[in-house]
């Protein structure tokens, strides 16, 4: 019996985004967009669904004059991505 | 990368597999850059200081490894403008917090050791009807160079790099025992004719062992790291 995907993180900015985040403590919305090859309108609304997930924490502080948004993962970001590769792991029979 | 939502599993490993592995390079490439930046302001420090002390005898010039950590903070600003902030890995963190550790010890031990050869524990005897002073020197380098040879093992151990941890490991030892029966005065011995000479080895050889002791503690792992594939 395969295990269902998560809709929201099988999607392929999504799922980078949380791949990359999974792997920092936290990243800046330049490096994310840099790393993902995202335009930042593109970034900005997937970002928006996992953190109203609550799979993201998004913070924005200023750098100085500048804007600067921190992203983190949470906890039940972390859980939702561990149950995300369990469940393609049942699919390629890992 | 475009919003899709029809991918097949092989496709989500994929990319889930390419950004951590990209992002573990990057932040490689970036503790290996710091290291670089680090290793080279202590090596042309050390050196300066060494030659700049030794040519004019001002012991003041010694001082200028208590800057040594905001011309660090300068020139990683100033390397790193206009990029944005590469996170933090374990490791590289791992690796900061230990340099910066031994930066805290060795500078604290340094200005106490001054402090308390210039001002502590002067011994007195009475020779006849004489009394003699003597004072009792801390010699700070020795533990300095044994607790930098500490710090380069643990980041060997940090890096998962073997001759990091034999260099850190027989540095440290080395150093320590050179300076506890005065190698670099025992092989200057040998040219106390030579006045000039001898009192520039003096002063330099230890800041050149501390130059060493960055190259191979610091800036090779940096280099190491900046070249991984």
């Amino acid at each position: 019996m395969f295990q269902p995907l998560d809709p929201l993180l099988h999607s392929e900015l999504r799922l980078a985004v949380m791949s990359l985040l999974i792997s920092t403590e936290e990243a800046e919305f330049p490096y994310i967009k840099e790393q993902t090859g995202a335009t930042a309108g593109n970034l900005s609304v997937q970002l928006d669904k996992l953190s109203a997930a609550g799979y993201v924490n998004v913070e924005k502080t200023f750098k100085g004059k500048r804007p600067c948004t921190i992203c983190r993962i949470t906890d039940q970001g972390r859980q939702a991505f561990e149950s995300y590769v369990n469940a393609l792991k049942s699919y390629l029979n890992v | 990368m475009e919003e899709k939502n029809s991918m097949t599993a092989e496709r989500s490993l994929e990319i889930i597999t390419e950004q951590i592995e990209r992002n573990r390079k990057i932040v490689a490439k970036n503790t290996g850059q710091s290291l670089y930046i680090i290793g080279l302001c202590i090596i042309c420090t050390a050196l300066l200081v060494g030659c700049s002390v030794a040519l004019t005898g001002n012991a003041a010039f010694y001082f200028l490894f208590i800057l040594l950590p905001f011309i660090i903070y300068g020139i990683k600003k100033y390397v790193n403008r206009n990029k944005p902030k590469t996170p933090e890995s374990f490791i590289g963190n791992m690796v900061n917090k230990t340099w910066l550790t031994f930066a805290i010890f060795s500078i604290l031990f340094y200005v106490f050791s001054i402090l308390f050869n210039r001002l502590m524990l002067h011994d007195a005897t009475v020779a006849g009807d004489m009394m003699v002073y003597f004072q009792n020197l801390i010699r700070p380098f020795r533990i300095i160079l044994l607790i930098m040879g500490m710090a380069i093992t643990i980041n060997g151990y940090i890096l998962k790099s073997r001759w990091l941890v034999w260099c850190g490991i027989i540095g440290g030892i080395i150093g320590f025992f050179w300076e506890s029966f005065c190698g670099t005065e025992t092989i200057l011995s040998r040219l106390y004719e030579m006045e000039y000479l001898f009192h520039f080895l003096h002063v330099f050889i230890p800041c050149f062992i501390v130059a060493l002791y960055a190259f191979v503690g610091l800036l090779l792992p940096g280099i190491q790291l900046k070249r991984q594939k």
